[in-house]
């Protein structure tokens, strides 16, 4: 079943949700450290609720009842009926997964499926306040706080914690507090009343018109037991819901005046002090604008949400920007005009900031991909019973999104590895004599033009000769090859495919594949990986990945009068030669360096297109530059007719009909507004000498 | 032209198109001109290793690079030098912006559909397949060229079987 929403709104409530549930995994986490934080506490019940509002708007009934039980548990612990316990985060977390899951549901504009019953359930009883639980079972719980139409129950009971929230809030003072907890449980039958007039406002007009029709006391008898009741709904309009509430006003455009009949001939008769529902919604406005500044002014939204593809139009503009530029300097650097040199100059300065604006608009905090750490340390730490925790450093250090989003895989994996591999079982360790609590330190830090992440336990650490044995046992290695290797390269081994260390593969890791997909992820990113471990110490995971991906540095080159870029990556080192002495093995050519043989290409062969261009002559041989680029762990020697230098170039793809041309990865733009073509060497190698 | 013909024009009020018309070699062709984007003079052109044989290779369009293609070449004529009328027209086909290099461009001129004949079945088959239509304007032979088949699906095989 498909979702009938309007995709606008759908889409506003995609996004604004999809930050809720990411804080809130956050929040949960933290929770359990500090499970009788009142902010947190408040924080996590606003955010289940505003995502529930949100769900109610657009009628997805299974997320509104998921959320509305999870707000209900949050509602019985702000109120400390009852205390923080792992089975209760255990069942607020799922709870969560479940919320996440609909979500994504929704995401693909399908109607979720019901929530698992047992959840609910379990939600339920620990709504109820500790040591109630004989005493109400939840489906008579949710009796108690009911309006007569069934339908009602999610809304009205919602409301009914909105307004208890408001006046624990808003009144710590203890007659408040006395005056509610003489209110509850039992007066909560009247006070659904009060909630009735809220819902008018808030939630649902449509519900609203049923229910004035239902029980038309409702907006007499609110502010007859509660007089706080409208203030306190008013603040809950200018907190919460007001976009909401906005929303909702233009939305249902027709709401108000069909209200306006309806309610009337019902309210005005009831008490002078009930005012009827329309009055009292342009009301809400001006209580928002007094209530704003004082309270919520540092958090007004100041972000825009702008696609990236607009950025990369606006990186280019400024590229080209840039070009012009340093043409104009060039001229301005001949002429001897004053004037002109100082505009120049002017210019050369703002699209230098502008180029930094740029990109530091294209860059996020790692922070989203750390924030899902702590649950998942959290989550792990409860099913292997081992006792760590999580420390997290430069959250606010800022890359790229791409790169963000690229990252998150990978970091996942080494996190869990870490914690799975790495720190041992608590008797273990304290045997060992450390602390039982082990620890996991993820850290993030700008290095340059480069990002460094570093991935540390204080667990086992790996052993070099227990990885060699196990490559030479899985074949990977012979005897001698592995004698020889370092213990550096020894820990690189954890890299390669199907080699584990753990005899028995669990559901978290050990199954000897996920390090080598992290290891191709990094190098996708132009990144680079390094291990560091030592016995019964721990071990350390370095990432060092650009710090954005738009950019890649690359050594530029000459083959006649065309320019073109080898991605440095691959790049080993340069030097001179006379090639002309090169030795001939099966028809190849190649050279011998330090030992080493290696074949040797003439790059210009390849690559111009003039046959008359292509030969080499003997002079040009004798003083040859040679590149030595790696693959994997193979090398190989190309020829170059003249060496460039080192330049950070932005890739552009090649249009649709060059795409997939052999040995092309894209083009790019020189200073001086030329093309040079960026080489994809594995895939130069592939087509041009036919092998691998 | 047969007066029912003209008569069906006139009743359905004759659209007008505008192309945009170019030299090659001694002939005259025209694009529609909602197809070009801009016409450029001649700037260097980037080979690209390893491309089809009519890509001539690419350029710097404002920081975005765009393929030329050898319009002589894809109509079967030969080579020749680049001179100081020889234009690179930037035309939108397919969802793809390719430059097309041509010996010089003249004008945009008006075209009333009745005007356009299918073209005669004559000529080699290579440029043939490119032809729209044809049209008669002020004694001057007038070839009209579908873009969408300078890029078309014959080309994707030719790419896919280098």
């Amino acid at each position: 079943m498909s979702l009938d929403a309007d995709q606008d709104i759908l889409q506003d409530f995609l996004v604004e949700a999809g930050e809720i549930l990411e804080l809130l995994s956050e929040q949960l986490v933290d929770l359990e450290q500090s499970p009788n934080d009142p902010d947190l506490l408040n924080a996590i019940f606003r955010g289940f609720h505003t995502v529930k509002g949100g769900a109610g708007f657009l009628q997805i009934t299974p997320l509104v009842e998921c959320c509305h039980n999870a707000e209900n548990v949050f509602d019985t612990l702000r109120k400390n009926q009852r205390q923080v316990t792992p089975e209760l985060m255990d069942t607020v977390l799922s709870a969560l997964d479940a919320v996440n899951e609909m979500f994504e549901t929704v995401r693909s504009d399908e109607m979720p499926e019901d929530a698992d019953p047992a959840l609910i359930d379990a939600l339920a009883y620990y709504a109820q306040p500790e040591g109630e639980e004989t005493l109400s079972s939840p489906t008579e719980e949710a009796s108690a706080n009911q309006s007569p139409e069934s339908s009602e129950t999610i809304e009205a009971g919602g409301d009914i914690t909105d307004t208890e929230f408001e006046s624990l809030l808003n009144a710590l003072s203890p007659e408040d507090r006395a005056a509610m907890e003489k209110e509850s449980p039992a007066p909560k039958a009247t006070e659904t009343a009060a909630p009735a007039s809220d819902d008018i406002t808030e939630d649902e007009f449509d519900a609203l018109l049923d229910e004035l029709h239902g029980k038309g006391k409702g907006p007499g008898v609110a502010p007859a037991n509660k007089p706080a009741a409208p203030a306190a709904s008013s603040d809950e309009i200018t907190e919460d819901e007001f976009d909401a509430l906005l929303d909702q006003l233009h939305g249902k455009g027709k709401g108000p005046g069909v209200a306006k009949s309806e309610a009337k001939p019902e309210a005005a008769p009831k008490a002078a002090s009930a005012p009827p529902q329309p009055p009292a919604k342009p009301a809400a406005p001006p209580a928002v604008a007094s209530k704003a500044p004082a309270r919520k002014e540092p958090i007004a939204d100041t972000t825009v949400r702008v696609d990236t593809s607009r950025l990369d139009e606006i990186m280019n503009m400024v590229g080209e920007l840039v070009l012009v530029r340093n043409r104009l300097v060039r001229l301005g650097s001949d002429s001897a005009d004053a004037e002109l040199a100082k505009a120049v100059g002017n210019l050369d300065v703002v699209t230098a900031d502008l180029q930094s604006s740029v990109m530091k608009t294209r860059m996020q905090p790692i922070k989203k991909v750390f924030g899902r750490f702590p649950r998942i340390i959290r989550d792990l730490s409860r099913s292997m019973k081992k006792e760590m925790v999580l420390e997290m450093i430069g959250e606010d250090t800022d890359l790229d999104k791409n790169l963000v989003e690229a990252l998150a895989d990978p970091l996942v994996h080494l996190v869990r590895n870490s914690a799975d591999h790495g720190i041992e079982m608590p008797d273990v360790r304290e045997k060992n004599g450390k602390d039982r609590v082990g620890k996991v330190i993820l850290s993030a830090e700008q290095e340059g033009d480069h990002i460094l992440l570093t991935i540390a336990d204080d667990g086992a650490g790996m052993d070099p000769e227990v990885l060699k044995r196990k490559a030479v046992e899985k074949g990977q290695l012979d005897q001698d090859a592995a004698d020889r290797l370092t213990d550096q390269e020894a820990f690189n081994l954890i890299f390669a495919a199907g080699l584990t260390t753990k005899e028995q593969a669990s559901d978290v890791s050990g199954r000897g594949v996920g390090m080598d997909v992290v290891k191709t992820k990094i190098s996708q990113l132009n990144g680079t990986l390094n291990v560091w471990s030592e016995l019964g110490k721990g071990s350390k995971i370095i990432i060092k990945v650009p710090l954005t991906l738009a950019i890649m540095p690359t050594l530029m080159i000459k083959l006649q009068d065309q320019t073109f870029a080898l991605p440095l990556v691959n790049v080993d080192e340069i030097f001179q030669l006379d090639v002309s002495r090169a030795n001939k093995i099966d028809g190849h050519e190649v050279i011998i360096i330090r030992d080493r043989t290696l074949p040797l290409f003439y790059l210009r062969r390849w690559l111009v297109r003039d046959p008359a261009k292509r030969e080499i002559s003997k002079e040009e041989m004798q003083d040859a530059h040679v590149v030595v680029v790696a693959i994997g762990n193979q090398q190989v020697g190309f020829v170059v007719d003249d060496l460039i230098g080192q330049e950070e170039v932005v890739i552009k793809p090649l249009g649709t009909m060059l795409h997939g041309t052999p040995g092309l990865a894209g083009a790019t733009i020189t200073g001086d507004g030329r093309i040079a073509l960026i080489l994809d060497i594995p895939g130069l190698l592939n087509h041009y000498t036919g092998r691998r | 032209m047969s007066s029912p013909q003209k008569f069906q024009a006139e009743s359905a009020s004759d659209l007008v198109l505008q192309y945009v018309t170019f030299r090659l070699a001694e002939e005259t062709y025209g694009i529609n001109v909602m197809m070009v984007q801009e016409v450029l003079r001649y700037s260097e052109i980037a080979p690209v290793p390893g491309a089809p044989e009519y890509v001539l290779g690419i350029i710097n369009l404002r920081g975005n690079v765009v393929t030329v293609i050898d319009t002589r070449q894809r109509f079967g004529l030969m080579p020749s030098e680049v001179s100081d009328s020889t234009r690179i027209m930037i035309i939108e086909a397919d969802q793809q912006v390719v430059g097309i290099m041509v010996d010089s461009v003249a004008e945009v001129v008006y075209l009333k559909q009745s005007e356009i004949e299918t073209a005669p079945n004559v000529g080699n088959e290579e440029s043939a397949k490119f032809i729209q239509g044809v049209c008669n304007k002020n004694n001057e032979l007038l070839i009209l060229v579908e873009l969408d088949k300078l890029m078309s699906e014959e080309e994707w095989s030719e790419l896919a079987a280098i």
